[in-house]
């Protein structure tokens, strides 16, 4: 063999076996982009859990010829592809999600003082000003409803809904949700300042009644008959949610409690960054439409904030005893951030007032309310 | 005041008639929710189809009726739009769904005025054309839009109206003349908007009513949002009722069990001490520990607690709540 044909071999391997010749610009760009949100998530600690595997999961699809989110010549999903198909796709892993955080949530707050249901509905306001407002920018419906739902500040029901409605918008719509669910308390503050008067930050709330562990046993099942009675299309995730919360408050299952809330909970989470992540390719991601969503996100979680606190405004005009306005943007359901907001803000404006219990309420109804939010929009292009 | 009982069956009240209210969010298969586009037709005349239906976006049946003033109507039918799918037109634009129109019985060639009426038509509605060998496809023929004195109610013959007849006919009557909006194109045998293309005497007309895209949105939005509220409030209402149905049974069981406690120490046993322990609930035990705690604490601190930073839990901070709840002395230490 001579010089010139190694060479030539060398080249052709190099050509077509090795991703170097084949890396764009675009790919660099979201190269920076995937170490943008791990800097974010570490050194920040912004959302850590999703926003690292989501991270990665940018960084790794990006290189070029890599068999991740293709099929296999036998016609079988990659590997990314795999978790992508059968657990964002097939809708499971949100639902999973849904079920541990349900596992983990303690509806007492909620419970003692039902009133807050109003807020959580009140703090959907933002997502149907975005989804008109995103319309005038060319998206879709289905896209307008998939960046709508960013505002509700739920990371499994944003998931669940742009994987049904709008697929090719997922890693944007994701990225934008948690991105400011962890940024929460730099957006709220401001806005929790403007709507409400010193006097009205200073409102004490009387302390909550004891709720009994038999209400809170029967509180899932009462929630799902309701809820799914009247939004049916929202029986995936409700259902899974409400389940986990029975298997926490009735006790007999302490194990699997505690498997939805840990175990089953993580494992879930890595596939979801992951997959979330790898579906920003250079050639999906960089376009017009991911840089508005972030823009729209922000407008819609800023509109959310502003839906609550006029809610309480409004109930506190009906009510004898009146709530503490800043409870509303806990209405926002970026569990349990929104309501430390609260709490923060109340103690800035009395050292004395504890809001965190009461914000609790609302912040809960808010999950029941992105989610009714997403079973609607469900319904609307079924 | 209104007594206990009374707000309960308001609640109950309340709850019933959400719920009965709630035709919007139906399934489809019951027809509610404005989903479903089937249409009922039935042939008036040789020129003329009435049909009711349930548009997208409604929940109530509307009349619709399909007019030619020539010839004669000898097909009709409702038309899947995925038939007619174009990447331009926006299948949500036609809550009426698209009709297959024949029309027969004309001179090869000729023209004939098809008019379309309801009294869901509004002045921005349009009636749009398909016909798949034309470019664009779809096209608005812009039809002429007028309110006329027509009859037209979603029942398949019209009410009877006037002296002696039912209160209601007569107001739907006088609603339905009211706002009956008839739209006129006019269609040439062969023409644009014939689907055949062929001036053989036979018109194939395939459209539908197309109202204001922002119309629909806005309109649907607004139910679905006051839809999360309708869901939210039917959900409270529930917690509420159940709520105070569970706080009377515990103020009874707590009743029956301290009226066991004082029997039992009525019976002569003395020796529990200064106090028991047994009746001391979790929250009360939390707020005395956490009492304790700052009582100490300040004791042995020169400066006072910084109260707005704590990495308590949440029963500490159940327990700071009620003991300022309670209006608890707070020692001003810097007295000291």
């Amino acid at each position: 063999m001579s010089w010139e044909q190694v060479f030539e071999l060398l080249k052709s391997i190099i050509i077509t076996q090795t991703g170097l010749p084949h890396l764009h610009i675009g790919q660099l760009v979201m190269f920076c982009v995937g170490f943008f949100f791990l800097y974010l998530a570490i050194a920040k600690e912004y959302e850590p859990l999703l926003l690292v595997p989501i991270g990665f999961g940018i960084f790794l699809v990006n290189f070029p010829l890599t068999p991740l989110m293709g099929y296999s010549e036998h016609g079988y999903p990659e590997l990314i592809q795999f978790f992508y198909k059968y657990g964002i796709k097939w809708e499971i892993i949100p639902c999973v999600i849904f079920m541990g955080l349900g596992a983990m949530t303690d509806f007492g707050p909620l419970i003692a003082n039902p009133k807050t249901l109003l807020i959580g509905a009140g703090a959907q306001l933002g997502v149907f000003i975005t989804y008109i407002g995103t319309l005038f920018f060319g998206f879709t419906l289905k896209e307008a409803a998939s960046v709508a739902i960013i505002g509700g500040a739920d990371g499994p029901t944003t998931i669940y809904l742009t994987a049904k409605l709008a697929p090719h918008l997922l890693g944007a719509n994701a990225l934008a949700a948690y991105s400011y669910m962890a940024m929460v308390p730099l957006i709220q503050p401001p806005i929790m300042r403007l709507m409400t008067t010193p006097e009205q930050r200073r409102i004490k709330m009387r302390q909550l009644r004891p709720v009994s562990q038999r209400e809170k046993l029967l509180f899932p099942l009462i929630a799902t008959t309701f809820i799914i009675l009247l939004i049916p299309a929202v029986a995936p995730l409700m259902g899974l949610f409400m389940f986990g919360n029975l298997m926490r408050e009735c006790g007999v299952v302490k194990r699997l409690s505690d498997t939805a809330q840990h175990a089953l909970m993580n494992t879930v989470t890595i596939f979801l960054g992951i997959s979330v992540g790898a579906t920003m390719q250079a050639e999906v991601f960089l376009s017009w439409k991911p840089m508005l969503i972030f823009g729209a996100g922000l407008l819609d979680f800023i509109v959310c904030t502003f839906g609550g606190i006029l809610t309480v405004h409004i109930m506190n005009r009906f009510l004898k005893e009146k709530m503490n306005p800043l409870i509303g943007s806990a209405g926002v359901s970026a569990v349990p951030m929104a309501a430390r907001v609260s709490q923060m803000e109340g103690l800035k404006a009395d050292p004395d007032n504890w809001l965190i219990m009461h914000a609790m309420g609302p912040n809960l109804a808010g999950v029941i309310g992105s989610a009714s939010a997403a079973g609607m929009f469900i319904a609307m292009f079924n | 005041m209104i007594t206990l009982k009374k707000r309960f069956s308001l609640l109950l009240a309340i709850l019933f008639l959400c719920l009965s209210g709630c035709e919007g969010f139906k399934n489809k298969e019951s027809g509610g929710g404005g989903e479903s586009l089937k249409a009922d037709c039935v042939r008036g005349s040789e020129r003329i189809y009435s049909c009711t239906m349930i548009p997208r976006g409604k929940s109530v049946r509307v009349p619709l009726e399909f007019a030619v003033s020539s010839g004669r109507l000898s097909s009709f039918s409702a038309t899947h739009f995925t038939e007619a799918a174009d990447p331009a037109v926006d299948t949500k634009d036609f809550k009426y769904g698209l009709f297959t129109v024949e029309i027969e019985g004309i001179h090869p060639g000729g023209e004939v005025e098809f008019a379309v009426r309801s009294p869901e038509f509004f002045k921005a509605t349009a009636y749009w054309i398909y016909n798949k060998n034309a470019s664009p496809t779809w096209t608005d023929p812009e039809a002429e839009s007028r309110e006329i004195e027509k009859l037209l109610t979603a029942g398949k013959k019209p009410a009877e109206t006037g002296h002696g007849a039912p209160a209601s006919a007569n107001k739907a009557a006088a609603r339905a003349k009211r706002k009956t909006r008839e739209m006129t194109i006019r269609v040439k045998d062969g023409g644009a908007f014939d689907s055949d293309g062929k001036a053989d005497g036979r018109i194939v007309l395939v459209g539908g009513p197309k109202d204001s895209f922002w119309g629909y949105a806005l309109g649907t939005l607004f139910i679905r949002f006051f839809g999360i509220f309708i869901v939210l409030i039917v959900l409270m209402a529930g917690m509420i009722a159940s709520g105070k149905v569970f706080q009377r049974m515990e103020a009874a069981e707590e009743k029956k069990k301290r009226g066991d406690v004082e029997a039992t120490e009525g019976s002569g046993d003395s020796d529990k001490g200064e106090g028991s322990a047994e009746g001391l609930s979790p929250e009360a035990a939390a707020a005395v520990a956490v009492a304790l705690h700052m009582h100490f604490t300040g004791l042995l601190s020169s400066e006072p607690i910084d109260l707005r930073v704590s990495p308590a839990g949440p029963w500490t901070l159940d327990g700071r709540g009620r003991i300022m709840s309670e209006r608890c002395l707070v020692f001003n230490r810097k007295a000291r």
